[in-house]
């Protein structure tokens, strides 16, 4: 029955003071004055004659009283009516989950104002969802989390007037930040807060600026999933777009900001020379519908300008990224921020118009060199000679680099993480111990680069190295390399070359860094020879794509009869689809063809029929000479047939011309590995030394050791993204200090003294209190979940050793960047699939899509209509008190103006 | 006849008007005598006509507490059997007694030929019932108690009132009695003039009467 009043104590009070008019009446009859009177007759006659009439006006009078009251109490206690089996909830529960991730923050004018979308959101917050869910006439509870920090409640009181206000100071204390979190985490939370009022209407307003990286592919699909089972537990979705320009209602798609975002900042080594100059490699992504011209890529060093490192672009097309270089000349040791910035923009995002990377700087790189035959490794013949002649110290021919001869027993050194890379030329095998040092020197970013020659043990390769696909090496290898060539061999090899000059090297990624800049000049492989290497054993081999990659194939060298039945074969099939009507006018030229593939059967060299196949396939005949049609259109068939002859004559071609790879590349754990299987110096090839084709292995080289060190999965870091170092137990003690230098440090006045900083610090860094870690077998494992600002963080560790100074405390630099992938791109949601993705039917209207624009918040006041609000209440009021006051009038409760007159007998005249 | 919220109650007013009008009679040497009474006759001051019988009457009139209702036949037909001579009979009463019963009281009288002046003495509030809020009304004379809003039954009063006056001023007339409605609040002075005015008014109409 309560239920039926939005204030039942009122309603209470209400019906208690409904007695009150009887009380009143009582007291009354009690509280009586006495007079004693002779004229006891005309009283008792007139009460007897009036007795009835007295008592059923009276009667009435009460009832009126009473009526009053009640109607009093029914305004005041604000009926709203009686609900037969339903039981309305008494009390709202609002939670508002606050999208603050990075595309928050994009921004717009707005009458001279810049604003973000973070900021339209906390004004709808405050001032439309709680000011008008105030408004609501039965108890409203508003909840506020944020999608960063779900599992915090930054807001949680009843909704009145002062709750509203300390509502806004809260939100006022939040800003965007620069992460990217999956909304999910949010509404999921969102769901267990509900789960404790299962009782009360619960409201979730997602507030949010709905961009479609959010809300489509598998993450998104299993956010308006959940939402779903949200509404299925009777739960209300309010979507709140804030994101500007507001949705009109008659929008499908919705316009959004353009933007430009800096995507990538690679350097090319990780860890580079000092006074050396360095190259980067910079990304821009135009997240926009038009094209962007002449933007400048500004490059700052340390917080310092480098204009003369700053790169134009010319142009920035529509939905496409853009790479640009740049290089920088680093001449600070230790670690270096760098980061390239573009123009803010008037709207859009400009969080991401900046990307930092780190480079530490040293003297000089040093290189580890494990040579099998340390004895000879320095002289002219030796395996590593020509690396000493390109890396060494004092005269090599890259500088900035420092060779450092070593042993397999260095590689159980403390300190082996100060190479970048190391080098191991015809290590014919390692000891457990070493093996395992090499493996988590790899696994923690560390480069391992490997040069074949005779030494090299294939069981220990296979087996250990190898290690079925999931060792620090690439490639297993077969069981012997390739047998030495005789003088003879040589020759001949030589003169038919000379004769009918083939490539001995094939570049399978013209793009990759290490032979991108000789690829322009692959012709000189032409010339190269390569007498020994190790082949693959390629049934074993079980390339993973994006780990390993095959950068150079050395020529097939087997016998064109090994390809004769597979030939026939297809060109039996070939006859056989060309007879089809619709192929008639390709079948004389390709009868030319036919001829020319059995010419190239009857002993011809394995590479004429690679390059006849490769001209069929890529013939495109004479435009209007039938007899020359276009045979690239025949390929292009989607009919099945022709599709899988296709793919299968390319695969014969690559058959034919590919052999033995010669350099593959690979991945373990955080770091590089690279196997060169052919040796390094002149013992088995002509690469290195005064041959023609000798220009291109210092190039090739360099460029293989910066690739080495040009960085690994760490380059990539993303804010918010668990961030985990791992260090040996044994080596370094159970603390860590993580200090973040923000790159634009403000200085003081000229007569301000620097601030003092901390050792190993600098003014205007902020440390963070030294850190323990988590001890895991003989692992240290140091978890960085709180890394929020992009820029650069330092991580000083302290190695165990007798005596612990600052000095001796070591730093690792990583730059940290805003998931620009996820965050940047500004395209908006399709309001009505969210909105019918959400439904649970097409009646379902529990589910409504708000606009910052919009005028319709006023139905979030969920204000029940009640009794107070019906003007005929009152009239009725009114009504009951006119005849209220008449009835007590009537009954003579208020004086008349000739009550005091006597009764016309007694002014008669007196004497008769 | 002891209620009054004035100067005088209704029995001190119409113990001073009659003590007036025995001493105007004494003056001019008739005889006055006096009989007191509430159920029944308390006091019996024979006539005389000496002035200083006055003093008689007023301590007969004083020693008299009337507080039982009256029987006005009774009263009157004692009154009839006590008086033997033509006299003239003021009768001061607040009459409220039956009427029947007052009635044939003072018909006995009218019939041993006497003058009767009827002199009804009421209080102003007994006619105007001017009272407001919860009120008991103990009633005199043997009457029972009501507690009442008297506003609530106050034209019923007044209806009751007006019949009563009306049916005793009838009966007053038709008999030839001299009938005179006093207030406790008139002006003992000019009621009496007034009735003395009265009477001279109508002598020659009653001696005309006589003659006839």
């Amino acid at each position: 029955m309560l239920e039926s009043f939005l204030f039942p104590a009122s309603m209470t009070a209400g019906g208690l003071l409904v007695s009150s008019p009887i009380i009143i009446h009582l007291i009354n009859r009690m509280r009586f004055k006495r007079v004693r009177w002779a004229a006891m007759e005309f009283l008792l006659k007139s009460q007897k004659r009036s007795r009835r009439r007295l008592i059923i006006e009276q009667l009435i009078l009460l009832l009126l009283r009473i009526l009053l009251v009640l109607l009093i109490a029914l305004i005041v206690a604000r009926f709203i009516g009686v609900f037969f089996g339903a039981v309305q909830p008494q009390t709202s529960q609002h939670l508002i989950l606050l999208d603050n991730t990075l595309s928050m923050n994009d921004q717009f004018l707005e009458n001279g104002e810049t604003k973000n979308s973070f900021k339209e959101a906390k004004r709808l917050v405050v001032d439309e969802i709680a000011k008008n869910a105030a408004k609501a006439s039965k108890a409203q509870q508003l909840k506020l989390i944020t999608a960063t920090e779900p599992q915090e409640v930054r807001f949680d009181q009843r909704l009145n007037d002062q709750s509203v206000r300390d509502l806004g100071a809260r939100l006022a204390l939040i800003e965007p930040t620069a992460l990217h979190v999956d909304l999910l985490h949010g509404v999921k939370q969102a769901r267990k807060l509900f789960e404790s009022t299962p009782q009360d209407q619960r409201v979730l307003y997602l507030v949010s600026d709905f961009r479609q990286t959010d809300f489509s592919g598998p993450n998104g699909e299993a956010l308006l999933a959940e939402l779903q089972e949200m509404r299925k537990a009777d739960i209300h979705i309010k979507f709140v777009d804030v994101a500007d320009p507001p949705r009109r209602a008659d929008e499908k798609e919705s316009p959004y900001h353009d933007n430009l975002a800096i995507v990538g900042l690679r350097p090319e080594s990780r860890v580079t020379a000092r006074n050396r100059m360095t190259e980067f490699v910079v990304t821009l992504f135009n997240y926009s519908l038009t094209e962007r011209k002449n933007v400048q890529v500004k490059v700052k060093v340390n917080g310092q300008d480098r204009a003369d490192s700053s790169v134009p672009i010319p142009v920035l097309r529509p939905g496409q990224k853009t790479e640009a270089r740049f290089h920088v000349y680093l001449d600070q040791l230790g670690v270096n921020q760098i980061s390239a910035n573009i123009d803010p923009e008037d709207s859009g995002l400009n969080i991401d118009n900046t990307r930092y990377a780190v480079v530490e700087v040293r003297e000089r790189v040093p290189i580890l060199l494990i040579d099998g035959d340390p004895a000879n490794s320095r002289k002219e013949g030796g395996d590593a000679y020509f690396l000493h002649v390109m890396f060494n110290a004092n005269r090599g021919v890259a500088a900035g680099y420092d060779l450092v001869l070593g042993v397999p027993a260095d590689l159980e050194r403390p300190n082996l993480e100060q190479y970048p890379s190391i080098y191991l030329a015809n290590v014919r095998e390692l000891e457990d111990k070493r093996l395992a040092a090499l493996e988590n020197y790899v696994r923690k970013g560390g480069n391992v680069a490997y040069f074949m020659g005779e030494r090299i043990n294939p069981e220990f390769y296979n087996k250990k190295l190898y290690n079925d696909g999931n060792g620090i090496f690439p490639v297993p290898l077969a069981d012997r390399a390739t047998a030495e060539l005789s003088a003879e061999e040589k020759e001949q090899r030589l003169l038919a070359n000379l004769g009918d000059p083939q490539y001995q090297l094939f570049l399978r990624n013209e793009n990759h860094p290490i032979f991108k800049e000789v690829f322009p000049y692959k012709d000189i492989f032409k010339f190269l020879s390569v007498d020994r290497h190790w082949p693959v054993q390629r049934s074993r081999w079980k390339p993973t794509p994006g780990k390993t990659e095959e950068l150079a194939t050395l020529p097939n060298r087997q016998s064109v009869d090994d390809y004769k039945d597979t030939t026939q074969d297809l060109l039996t099939k070939l006859k056989t689809v060309l007879e089809k009507k619709d192929y008639e006018k390709y079948r004389t030229r390709f009868t030319v063809y036919h001829d020319a593939l059995r010419d190239v059967l009857t002993g011809k060299p394995p590479h004429r029929l690679a390059s006849t196949i490769e001209t069929m396939l890529t013939d495109r005949g004479q435009p209007g000479n039938p007899d020359l049609p276009n045979l690239a259109e025949f390929w292009g068939q989607t009919e099945r047939d022709v599709e899988d002859l296709r793919g299968r004559f390319e695969q014969l071609r690559d058959t034919v011309q590919y052999g033995d790879p010669l350099v593959v590349t690979g991945r373990y754990g955080k770091g590089r590995t690279l196997v060169w299987l052919t040796s390094v110096g002149r013992k088995w090839n002509s690469w290195a030394g005064d041959f023609p084709v000798s220009a291109t292995f210092p190039v090739v080289m360099i460029e293989m050791q910066k690739w080495l060190t040009a960085g690994t999965s760490d380059d990539n870091l993303l804010v918010g993204q668990p961030f985990t170092i791992q260090l040996a137990a044994a080596q370094y003690e159970d603390k860590v200090r993580r200090i973040y230098r923000p790159e634009g440090r403000e200085k003081g006045g000229e007569n301000q003294p620097e601030p003092k900083a901390e050792p190993g610090t600098q003014p205007g860094d902020q440390v963070s209190p030294e850190q323990r870690g988590k001890v895991e077998q003989d692992k240290l494992l140091f978890s960085f979940p709180d890394v929020v600002k992009p820029g650069m963080y330092l991580f000083e560790f302290t190695p165990k050793t007798e005596e612990t100074s600052t000095e001796k405390r070591e730093q690792i630099g990583f730059a940290f960047n805003v998931d620009t992938e996820t965050e940047s791109n500004l395209l908006r949601s399709n309001r009505d699939t969210l909105v019918d993705k959400v439904k649970l039917n097409d009646k379902d209207s529990g589910v409504r899509f708000y606009t910052s624009a919009s005028d319709q918040f006023t139905d979030l006041e969920q204000k029940q209509r009640d009794l107070s609000e019906y003007p005929w209440l009152f009239l009725l009021f009114l009504i009951v008190l006119v005849l209220e006051q008449a009835m007590a009038v009537h009954l003579s409760y208020h004086l008349k103006g000739n009550e005091a007159t006597m009764p016309a007998g007694a002014m008669r005249p007196q004497t008769v | 006849m002891h209620y009054g919220r004035g100067a005088l109650n209704k029995y001190n007013y119409a113990c001073t008007a009659a003590a007036c009008l025995a001493y105007m009679l004494l003056k001019q040497q008739d005889s006055v005598g006096l009989i007191t009474f509430d159920s029944d006759v308390r006091q019996v001051v024979p006539n005389r006509s000496a002035l200083t019988h006055i003093d008689a009457i007023v301590k007969a009139m004083d020693v008299s507490k009337p507080r039982e209702k009256t029987d006005p036949e009774k009263i009157l037909r004692r009154v009839t059997e006590t008086v033997h001579g033509r006299s003239l009979i003021m009768f001061f009463s607040d009459l409220l007694v039956e009427r029947p019963q007052l009635l044939r009281g003072l018909e006995m009288l009218q019939h041993r030929r006497h003058d009767v002046m009827v002199f009804h003495v009421l209080d102003d509030d007994e006619l105007v019932f001017p009272f407001t809020g919860t009120t008991r009304f103990e009633g005199m004379e043997e009457l029972p108690n009501l507690t009442c809003d008297p506003r609530a039954l106050r034209d019923g009063y007044l209806e009751a009132l007006e019949e009563y006056l009306v049916e005793v001023r009838r009966g007053c007339v038709n008999q030839g009695i001299d009938y005179s409605l006093v207030k406790t609040s008139d002006y003992l002075d000019a009621v009496l003039s007034k009735l003395l005015h009265h009477r001279m008014d109508i002598r020659p109409t009653a001696k005309a009467r006589t003659n006839a």
